[in-house]
């Protein structure tokens, strides 16, 4: 059983115990450090990366545009911190430019999605009626249907000179929004019928106020978690289209380096330091996330934050 | 006078047909309202085929304006678009699914489906069945443990569980393939014809055990973790604190729990179908398993809009039953729902 004293700290400031409670809670801490190293290594690393990712042989002095033999597959260097590709360009290079890229795809996405969900849910929760009805079957019919393989038909239907980041980030972001609808749509309707909404509505609030004043700042909490699961799975939807070969056309992505990595053969030639360091990134972002994810939601409900027992 | 389980299944039943059409529409609509000339792009096809040989479609180009006409005609693109839609979802549940553009011979689309689903099927069913199984008893045994084999069991299908399939399959082909080389490095079964032939099916399993073991890991991770949910909010509810007041052994409670929380997974066993067709496709295409994945990134690649088209309807109208199947299921499994006593509850 938890002291009674950490119950008494809450009327000392919410915020203070808010964020004390974050930086002990074990998940979160551990989460957050992963997630700001990859950052890190993001946009500090990208100043050890060369300028342009797709020149080739940095390597020799003065830099021949020729890609020959002893430039290809180069192994872990100094200068090539991850070695060169078949066509002889740095995988490092690909790595943090890809990575950036990436997280601003997924951020975006992410934004879109969670916006749409916030919106779509809020009202339908709110107003129900039919409505409601048709945001709830629309929700419904989307998570039927896998968001990947929409994906894949849109991107496969545009041609590649349209193919942008700004698109595929608008596309992820258009198609995820579903399943955060419905969790919104629930959350409004518990508040809906909470003691201080009817409190509001009798000093006379619109519904308008009602849901931007009253309900939104409660649940936004929770939106934000919705908002970092979006994030993370954004992040595997753009490495998995980009790995086939269907990701933006105009940048370096995560995705687009995974594809160079399988059309550049390095699983048969066996380069472990290629597909490790691509795949490792990728696999701690979504880690770290969850962790984040998880510490988050720990602090953020009091029933699981303070351990209270009930008559 | 229907009961209300009948009614439960008439619902559900005309909500799927609903869906279904959607699905239909919503694939039909999309290659003609996207960016693109669909049509331009299948002459092309057909210039570059006609390429290699002599005379051919090369003489009929400069013509490229009647060619065009030609197809138009030839696809019923000229008729207006509601005819287009009944007459193509005609054909779609006749069996016709047009000609596939991605390869030289133009095959029927229906012909390459039923050439490319089985190894995917052979593929996902007994990893599904396996990670079903296996991530459940994980799960349960992790909740009715506890203590520290949970919160180490939890983290580490945690992070299985977030393993991007694509990639866990390139690691292993490293490990077994490349390193130890006992399994193939990809999953083409050589240059053989795909055929119901003993060796072909032995050379297809050997090629089958990379991948299988890729989804059904992932899988696991997915599976104990949702089961240990469903245990531990079982282990928290009133009756399992009536039946510890009683006296009840563990084994007992642990029991009940289990049962309890199954049901849920039953339905999720049928809907992850979706899900995971997906995210096979992934790992089929980067390992090159002879399966739909493989299948579909040729098609892409190729730019074969009826080929698109068609897997695309199929693949929904095979994630739509499996959903429905795990609807009508819930409604068996929940006594609640079977014997008409609650609404079933979105």
């Amino acid at each position: 059983m938890k002291p009674l004293t950490k119950l008494i700290g809450v009327s000392k400031s919410i915020r203070q115990t808010l964020l004390g409670d974050l930086f002990t809670n074990k998940r979160f801490v551990i989460g957050f450090t992963i997630f700001l190293f990859i950052i890190l290594l993001g946009y500090v690393g990208s100043l050890f990366a060369y300028p342009d990712p797709w020149k080739i042989s940095y390597y020799t002095p003065g830099g021949t545009d020729r890609c020959t033999d002893d430039l290809r597959y180069m192994p872990p260097s100094p200068e090539h911190l991850l070695g060169t590709d078949n066509n002889c360009r740095d995988i490092y290079t690909w790595l943090v430019v890809g990575l950036k890229n990436t997280i601003w795809i997924a951020a975006l996405a992410g934004v879109i999605g969670t916006l749409i969900a916030t919106v779509l849910g809020m009202i339908a929760g709110y107003r129900g009626g039919l409505l409601d009805d048709v945001i709830n079957f629309s929700a419904n019919f989307m998570i039927v249907i896998p968001m990947f393989i929409v994906l894949l038909m849109i991107v496969g239907y545009v041609p590649e000179r349209l193919r942008t980041s700004m698109l595929v980030a608008v596309v992820i972001g258009l198609l995820s929004w579903p399943g955060p609808t419905r969790v919104v749509r629930s959350m409004v309707m518990q508040n809906k019928a909470a003691d201080y909404v009817d409190m509001a509505k009798l000093t006379n609030f619109t519904s308008t106020e009602i849901l931007f004043k009253e309900i939104l700042p409660n649940i936004a909490s929770y939106i934000f978690l919705i908002y970092i699961n979006s994030f993370s799975s954004a992040i595997f939807t753009e490495v998995g289209i980009g790995a086939i070969g269907f990701g933006p056309f105009d940048a370096v992505t995560l995705g687009r380096a995974f594809n160079a990595m399988l059309a550049g053969g390095a699983i048969t030639l066996g380069l472990w330091w290629w597909f490790m360091s691509l795949g490792l990134v990728v696999v701690f972002l979504s880690y770290s996330l969850l962790l984040i994810n998880l510490g988050l939601q720990h602090v953020f409900n009091p029933r699981l934050r303070f351990t209270v027992y009930a008559v | 006078m229907v009961s209300s389980f009948q009614r439960y299944i008439i619902n559900k039943t005309t909500t799927y047909i609903v869906l279904w059409f959607l699905a239909a529409f919503l694939n039909f609509l999309l290659p003609r309202i996207m960016p693109g000339d669909p049509i331009g792009r299948y002459l092309e096809t057909l210039y570059n085929m006609g390429q290699g040989t002599t005379g051919g479609i090369v003489q009929v180009v400069p013509e490229a304006e009647k060619l065009r006409q030609q197809v138009i005609e030839q696809f019923g693109l000229d008729k207006p678009p509601y005819t287009q839609f009944f007459l193509w979802l005609i054909n779609f549940l006749r069996g016709d699914w047009g000609y596939s553009l991605a390869f030289p011979n133009l095959p029927p689309v229906i012909d390459l489906v039923k050439q490319y689903l089985p190894p995917t099927l052979m593929l996902l069913i007994p990893s599904l069945v396996i990670s079903w199984v296996v991530g459940n008893y994980l799960g349960a045994y992790m909740a009715l443990k506890g203590g520290k084999v949970d919160k180490i069991g939890l983290s580490s299908m945690q992070f299985i569980s977030l393993i991007p399939a694509y990639w866990l399959i390139i690691v292993l082909v490293f490990i077994f393939g490349v390193y130890y080389k006992i399994l193939p490095v990809s999953g083409k079964p050589g240059y053989m014809i795909p055929s119901l032939s003993f060796d072909y099916i032995k050379a297809l399993l050997y090629h089958w055990i990379l991948p299988m073991t890729t989804i059904t890991l992932i899988g696991i991770g997915g599976w104990s973790i949702g089961m240990r949910a469903y245990v531990i909010y079982q282990l928290n509810a009133n009756y399992m604190k009536y039946s510890k007041a009683l006296g009840l052994p563990q084994r007992v409670l642990g029991r009940y729990a289990f049962r309890n929380a199954i049901i849920p997974q039953f339905t999720a066993f049928a809907i992850s179908f979706g899900g995971l067709f997906a995210g096979n496709l992934l790992v089929e295409m980067v390992y090159g398993y002879p399966g739909m994945g493989s299948l579909l990134s040729m098609i892409l690649g190729r730019l074969d809009i009826f080929g698109m088209q068609a897997i695309f309807t199929f693949t929904a109208t095979m994630i739509l039953v499996a959903n429905y199947v795990a609807d009508i299921m819930y409604g068996f499994l929940d006594p609640r729902i079977r014997r008409g006593i609650t609404e079933v509850v979105e």
